[in-house]
């Protein structure tokens, strides 16, 4: 019985450590490429991944953020990938942009952004 | 203590400094070791708080992944013992997978995991932290007045 404790109290910790490892928050990725009708990317674009919620309405499913002068940028989720989402991108002289998505956790998430001009 | 450290697949994780010196004493003492790092993990110290490469990405588009950690933290601190939110966590995610993260607000906060938790704080916090989100309750009920 003594044998026993005395391994076990190791074994719980090295599960404990080794499970923090494997079971740790998993980080989920979606590239979000911005061009504008002929192509080029944009940069300096608000971008936002919002998640329709029953519970607490429409919520923010991650950051609010500008693209790079290449166009890209990358959200990042804990844990899950918001189920049911849309995409919103603005920027002055664009027509507001806005797109469901449908993001996974097998999968790089690549989401691409045309934006038109406003002016026709 | 915050690194830029990762488990399998870049997974971030949070863990009481008691366990790491608990290993690491039992390598070097053996049983002496285990002992005295199992009785600190009532009194834990710190957190190593690890999140891979978003660790660059923490004071500007990533804060909220530093506060899913931190509310981590927060469960620890106000834990009886440090380590049961690491038991639910490994516990949760494999039994539940992905969806150990998924809620429904409106629920008593202790029917939440751990991960559960931390996603409310988060999604509060990415909301805007006002006291109008129907999250707020819970941070004003709960974390607010350390209640786990």
């Amino acid at each position: 019985m003594k044998n026993r404790s005395f391994f076990l109290l190791p074994l719980i910790f090295l599960f404990l450590v080794t499970g923090c490892q494997f079971f740790g928050d998993p980080l989920y990725k979606a590239r979000v490429y911005v061009k504008n009708h002929q192509g080029q990317p944009v940069g300096n674009v608000k971008v936002v991944i919002k998640e329709r919620r029953k519970d607490i309405g429409i919520s923010n499913a991650t950051q609010e953020q500008k693209t790079d002068a290449d166009g890209i940028f990358e959200f990042t989720f804990i844990g899950r990938v918001p189920e049911d989402c849309f995409i919103v991108a603005e920027k002055d002289g664009f027509k507001p942009f806005e797109k469901d998505l449908k993001l996974g956790t097998d999968k790089p998430n690549i989401v691409e952004v045309v934006l038109e001009s406003a002016v026709n | 203590m915050i690194t830029n450290g990762a488990g399998v697949d870049g997974r971030a994780f949070t863990i009481p400094t008691s366990l790491v010196s608990t290993l690491l004493g039992t390598a070097a003492t053996g049983y002496l070791g285990l002992v005295s790092g199992y009785l600190t993990s009532f009194i834990n110290a710190g957190y190593l708080i690890n999140v891979g490469d978003s660790y660059s990405k923490l004071a500007d588009t990533e804060k909220w992944l530093l506060v899913h950690e931190t509310a981590h933290v927060w469960q620890g601190k106000n834990s009886k013992l440090a380590l049961s939110y690491v038991f639910d966590s490994c516990l949760s995610q494999c039994f539940s997978g992905s969806s150990a993260y998924t809620y429904t607000a409106g629920k008593a906060w202790s029917s939440y995991n751990v991960e559960q938790q931390a996603s409310v704080v988060e999604d509060w916090f990415k909301n805007g932290s006002s006291e109008s989100n129907a999250l707020f309750p819970y941070i004003r009920d709960n974390v607010r007045k350390g209640i786990v």
